[in-house]
C-alpha cells in the first residue's frame, strides 16, 4: 500500500459546500530543506471534495489509487477563518477530529485566538498551529508528516532507564513501586470498564435503551443506585460505562447517579467497610445511606443538562450488520477506548503517587482543625490520595484516628465519588467545563450533607 | 505494528510478574486471577491492534505506542530494585536462613495445639501455635493477622501470656512497634499492624529490621481502653517472612 498524505485547505467559498483536497506521497530519496512539494511527489492528486462524509470518500478515494493514507493535516485560509466561526456540522467535527493537525491563519491575532477557543469547545481535541505566509504552513505541514515521535520518545526513556537504573536509590524504587501498585489494581477494572462500555456501546442500541429505560427522573435516579448497588466495581469501571450510558441517551441525572455511587454502595465496599470498622455497623449504615445521599443530590444538580454533542465526534464507530462484524466492532471499540482512556489514568497514578510520596511527613499535622477544618483536610486527603474503594475504609481508619467519625467519613463518602485519577478519567471523554462543573458540584455536595449530618449530631452514633 | 508490540510486551509483563508471584510485592493476592484476565485482554488488544491495521482506515497518530512505554519502564526499574534488595537480603551473613527458619517453625507448631477465633468476624478460625496449660502463644507467619485481631479484641484473656512471632521493629515516641505492613488493595494502601513492646534499650539492637521477638503480654493501664504490649524478653534479626506483608482475607 501506498503510504498518502492528506493536505485539506479549508476555502472561504461556503456556498460550494466543497474543500480542495491533495494527496502527496513521498519520493523517498529527495529531502530538500525548504517546501514541501520538493519533499513530495510531484504526481500528487488535487480535487475537491463534498463536506458530507468526507473521510469514507477520502479513504475510498485513496484505495482507488492503491493508497492508505497515513496523516491528515487541514489549512483554515484566511477567508476560511470566518465560515469556520460558527457551530459545525457532524460531518466537519468528525473530519476535524480525525486530522492530524489543523493550521489556522495567525495574521489577525484575535481572529485565530477565537478560532483556537471555538474549535477546543466544541470538543477538537486535535493540535491547532497558527501560520503567517506560505512557507511556514508548508514547514508546520512538511514536520507533522515526517515526525516519528515514536523513535524519539522510546530513545528518550531508554536513556534515562540506563541512568535510573545506574543512579537508582531505595526512594526511586519505592515511588516506581507505589506507581505500580496502583496501576497494577487499576488495570483490571479499567480493562473491565472498557469491555463493559464498549458491550454498550456496540451490543445495545438507542431505541432498545430509550424503550426499556424509565423517563421518569425518580426511577431514573433509583435505576442508578440499584445498579451501583449491584455492579461489583470501582470508579476505574464507573466511568466509562456513565459515558457509555450518557451516549446512549440516559439522562444524565440517572447514569451520574450511577456512577457516584457504584464506587461507594458495591458490596466489596460494604464488606472492606464492615472488615475495616469491626462491631462498628453504624459506620457501613452511614456510609451507605450518606453516599446515596450525596450521589443522589449529585444526580439532581445536573437534572437539565445534556452532554449530547460531546458525543456527536465519535458517533459513527457503533454501526448494524451481520454477528461477525459486531463482534468484530466490539474489539476494535474495545482498543480504541483502551488507548482513549490509558494516558490519563497513567498521568493519574503518577500525580497520585507524587502526592503520597509528599504528603507522608506530613501527616501528623493535620490534628485538631475544627470539625469543618477536618472534614477539607480528610476530602483533600481522599482527592489526593486516589485510593481503590475497597480498601479506602482501611487507611480511612488509619490516617482518620485522631480525627472526629464525621471527618472520616467524608474521607470514605468523597473519595470514591471523586479523586484525583477519576477527574482525568472524566477529562479523557468530557469537556474541562463539564469536568469542573461536576467536580465542584460533588466537592460541594459532600461537603454540604456531612455538615448536615455533623449539625444533626451523627457524631454521636458513629 | 508497534502498538501491537507494546500491548504483547505489557501483557507478557504481566503474565510474568503473575505466575512468578512478584505482583505480591504490589498488590494483594486476591488480584492474581484479574492480572492473569488483565494479561489475557491486552493481547486481545493486541490482536485488535492488527485487525485494525488490516482494515486499512484511516486513524489518526494518537502515539498509543508510547503511552505503556512508561508503565513497562518503571516496573522494570522497580523490579531491578526489589530484586537486589532481595539478593542482598538473602547474602546476610547475620540471619539465620529462610529454611531453617520455616523448619523450626514446623517444629514449633507440632508441639502446641490449636485454638478457635471468637471474634466476630472469624468467629470459629482455626489458628496454630496456641498452650493454653502453659499459657504460651507462637504466632505464625501465616496467622499474624488473626491472632492481632484476638489479641485487640479480647486483651483481658490473654494477659500474662508468653508471646513469640516475627515483625517489623518501628520505633515510635510510644515505644518500639512490632508490627507487620497490611495490604488491603495495592502497595499504597500498606497499614501497620502490631503491638507495642517494652524493653532494655541496651537489648535492642541497632539498625535491626526484621527480628525475632519474644516476651509477655502486659495489660496497659494508662490508656481508657485495655490494651496490650509486650514486654520484651528477646528481640534477635531474621530474614522477612515468605511472605513480606498481610493480606487480609477480604
Amino acid at each position: 500500500m501506498l503510504p498518502l498524505y492528506v493536505l485539506a485547505r479549508w476555502p472561504g467559498d461556503e456556498t460550494a459546500r466543497k474543500m480542495q483536497i491533495m494527496f502527496y506521497r513521498f519520493k523517498g530519496q529527495a529531502r530538500t530543506s525548504h517546501g514541501i512539494k520538493d519533499n513530495l511527489d510531484e504526481g500528487w492528486i488535487n480535487y475537491t471534495i463534498s463536506k458530507e462524509q468526507t473521510l469514507p470518500l477520502l479513504e475510498t478515494a485513496a484505495q482507488a489509487i492503491g493508497g492508505q493514507i497515513q496523516r491528515i493535516v487541514i489549512r483554515i485560509s484566511p477567508q476560511g477563518s470566518k465560515k469556520v466561526m460558527r457551530e459545525l456540522s457532524h460531518d466537519e467535527r468528525h473530519f476535524f477530529e480525525a486530522s492530524d493537525l489543523i493550521l489556522i491563519d495567525a495574521n489577525n491575532d484575535s481572529t485565530y485566538k477565537q478560532l483556537k477557543k471555538q474549535l477546543k469547545n466544541q470538543g477538537i481535541k486535535t493540535k491547532i498551529k497558527g501560520y503567517h505566509e506560505r512557507q511556514e504552513w508548508l514547514a508546520l505541514t512538511n514536520q507533522c508528516i515526517r515526525s516519528d515521535k515514536t523513535k524519539q520518545v522510546a530513545l528518550f526513556l531508554g536513556i534515562l532507564s540506563l541512568i535510573l537504573m545506574r543512579w537508582q536509590n531505595e526512594q526511586l524504587i519505592e515511588l516506581c513501586t507505589c506507581y505500580i501498585g496502583i496501576l497494577l489494581q487499576a488495570l483490571p477494572f479499567l480493562l473491565m470498564g472498557v469491555i463493559l462500555s464498549s458491550l454498550i456501546q456496540v451490543y445495545l442500541s438507542e431505541e432498545w435503551i430509550k424503550k426499556v429505560f424509565p423517563k421518569d427522573l425518580k426511577k431514573g435516579l433509583l435505576f442508578g443506585v440499584v445498579g451501583g448497588f449491584f455492579l461489583p466495581v470501582c470508579d476505574c469501571v464507573s466511568i466509562p460505562v456513565f459515558k457509555s450510558l450518557v451516549k446512549k441517551g440516559i439522562p444524565i441525572p440517572a447514569a451520574l447517579t450511577f456512577m457516584t455511587a457504584a464506587p461507594l454502595i458495591n458490596p466489596v465496599a460494604i464488606l472492606s467497610t464492615y472488615y475495616a470498622y469491626p462491631g462498628r455497623r453504624s459506620m457501613v449504615i452511614a456510609r451507605v445511606g450518606l453516599g446515596i445521599c450525596c450521589a443522589v443530590l449529585v444526580g439532581l444538580c445536573f437534572k437539565k443538562e445534556s452532554l449530547h454533542h460531546l458525543f456527536e465526534v465519535d458517533k459513527q464507530r457503533g454501526c448494524g450488520g451481520g454477528h461477525h462484524h459486531h463482534h468484530q466492532q466490539f474489539i476494535l471499540t474495545c482498543r480504541e477506548e483502551f488507548f482513549e482512556i490509558i494516558g490519563y489514568l497513567l498521568v493519574g497514578i503518577a500525580l497520585a503517587t507524587i502526592f503520597q510520596t509528599v504528603l507522608e511527613p506530613y501527616e501528623g499535622y493535620f490534628f485538631h482543625q475544627g470539625i469543618v477544618g477536618e472534614m477539607l483536610l480528610m476530602m483533600g486527603l481522599a482527592f489526593g490520595l486516589s485510593l481503590c474503594s475497597s480498601s479506602d475504609a482501611v487507611v480511612g481508619k488509619s490516617i482518620g484516628a485522631g480525627f472526629s467519625n464525621i471527618a472520616v467519613m467524608s474521607f470514605l463518602v468523597f473519595g470514591p465519588m471523586l479523586d484525583i485519577k477519576n477527574v482525568l478519567l472524566l477529562s479523557a471523554h468530557f469537556t474541562k467545563k463539564f469536568v469542573l462543573k461536576l467536580s465542584l458540584a460533588i466537592f460541594l455536595v459532600c461537603l454540604g450533607v456531612m455538615g448536615v449530618a455533623a449539625y444533626l449530631g451523627l457524631e454521636g452514633l458513629l | 505494528m508497534r502498538e501491537s508490540l507494546s500491548l504483547m510486551v505489557m501483557a507478557l509483563a504481566l503474565f510474568f510478574i503473575s505466575y512468578s508471584d512478584l505482583y505480591k510485592v504490589y498488590v494483594t493476592v486476591r488480584m492474581k486471577p484479574y492480572l492473569y484476565g488483565a494479561s489475557l485482554m491486552l493481547l486481545i488488544l493486541a490482536w485488535a491492534s492488527v485487525l485494525q491495521r488490516k482494515q486499512k482506515h484511516y486513524e489518526k497518530n494518537r502515539g498509543n505506542e508510547i503511552k505503556l512505554l512508561v508503565p513497562l519502564l518503571l516496573l522494570g526499574l522497580s523490579l531491578v530494585g526489589k530484586t537486589k534488595g532481595i539478593q542482598k537480603l538473602w547474602s546476610g551473613e547475620k540471619v539465620t536462613s529462610l529454611q531453617e527458619t520455616v523448619q523450626e517453625e514446623t517444629e514449633q507448631e507440632d508441639t502446641l495445639g490449636g485454638y478457635r477465633m471468637r471474634s466476630k468476624m472469624f468467629s470459629g478460625h482455626w489458628l496454630r501455635g496456641y498452650d493454653e496449660v502453659g499459657q504460651r502463644i507462637r504466632i505464625k507467619d501465616d496467622e499474624f493477622y488473626y491472632w492481632m485481631i484476638e489479641l485487640q479484641q479480647f486483651p483481658e484473656d490473654f494477659a500474662g501470656y508468653d508471646l513469640s512471632f516475627k515483625a517489623r521493629v518501628d520505633c515510635t515516641e510510644e515505644g518500639l512497634f512490632l508490627m507487620r505492613e497490611m495490604m488491603t488493595c495495592c502497595v499504597a494502601d500498606l497499614t501497620p499492624l502490631g503491638i507495642i513492646g517494652e524493653g532494655n534499650e541496651g537489648d535492642i539492637p541497632d539498625a535491626i529490621d526484621w527480628a525475632k521477638v519474644s516476651g509477655v503480654l502486659e495489660k496497659d493501664d494508662t490508656s481508657k481502653k485495655t490494651q496490650l504490649h509486650l514486654r520484651i524478653e528477646s528481640l534477635e534479626p531474621t530474614v522477612p517472612p515468605l511472605e513480606v506483608y498481610i493480606y487480609p482475607p477480604y
